[in-house]
């Protein structure tokens, strides 16, 4: 086991707050504007409308658990917790859209499929997704050395974002309730340009929830490491 | 059924889909920027080395 380097315990440049403030004022427009401007749909009605919460929020959890995949490798090959405590941040904000879309798929499977759940492929693999990165979370809560809980988490991290392109073929290898993935370019453009501006504003919203999570692991690092630091002063003096 | 629900319009799953995606967000919004302000007080008592351990 090698010490972290020291740089993993400085505390991080604060996120800027305006792209915060830029990032919701940009959401709460693409969410306005597409219920606003989209026609209810020949065949789904106004339940097509669901499409922008449900399909961006599927979106964010790929891209967060990929960060998740990154930066776990990069975690083991360079033994550097920036790196693990950015997985963690990716992982719980990933967490958190997965089970978003979970929700999500209910409640659009209910009125156009007329159950709340089945247990077709892309379903239940979106649950075991889910339930491989609460248990990536849950496993860092219980490992109290922070390299070993890297090494784990990394592990678990990187066999958990197996399961992602699994997920995104489900539809395609096997027969399943859920349809298979829209072409964009089969899609109308009032519906179209809704679900890239929805799709944009939820990638926004996720790297400035993973920022401000890697800011908060980042910070509590090295708040740790100060008061070790002036425990170890104070025995010395 | 399913088809009937849809000829009136689901308006109730899209309000519902909406409004818990905003409460979801809402909610991660409170969580991310609290533990950012804890942590940033947590991280100035430790470095005047008020911190207890």
């Amino acid at each position: 086991m090698s010490p972290a380097p020291a740089s993993s315990f400085a505390p991080p440049k604060p996120t800027p707050v305006w792209l915060g403030w830029l990032t919701f004022a940009f959401f709460i427009f693409t969410q306005i504007y597409a219920v606003v401007t989209s026609p209810a749909d020949a065949m789904m009605g106004h339940l097509q409308k669901m499409m922008y919460v449900h399909v961006p929020a599927a979106w964010v959890t790929f891209a967060a658990f990929g960060v998740v995949l990154v930066a776990s490798l990069f975690f083991l090959w360079k033994d550097d917790e920036r790196a693990d405590l950015l997985a963690a941040s990716a992982a719980e904000v990933g967490s958190m859209f997965c089970g978003l879309t979970l929700v999500l798929g209910m409640l659009w499977g209910r009125p156009t499929w007329g159950v709340w759940w089945s247990w077709d492929a892309r379903l239940t693999s979106t649950l075991v997704l889910f339930l491989i990165f609460v248990g990536y979370l849950a496993l860092r809560s219980f490992v109290e050395d922070p390299h070993r809980r890297g090494q784990w988490s990394a592990a678990v991290g990187i066999l958990g974002a197996i399961n992602v392109p699994i997920v995104w073929m489900s539809v395609k290898w096997w027969r399943t309730l859920h349809q298979i993935q829209s072409n964009p370019r089969g899609l109308s453009p009032e519906y179209l340009r809704g679900l890239l501006l929805n799709v944009a504003a939820f990638t926004l919203l996720t790297v400035w929830f993973i920022w401000k999570r890697y800011e908060a692991a980042r910070l509590e690092r090295a708040a740790e490491h100060a008061s070790q630091a002036a425990a170890l002063g104070g025995y010395n003096g | 059924m399913g088809n009937e629900m849809i000829a009136n319009g689901g308006v109730e799953y899209v309000a519902a889909s909406y409004i818990i995606t905003w409460v979801v967000l809402g909610v991660m919004l409170a969580r991310v920027v609290g533990s950012v302000r804890r942590a940033r007080s947590e991280y100035a008592q430790a470095s005047k080395g008020e911190f207890q351990t």
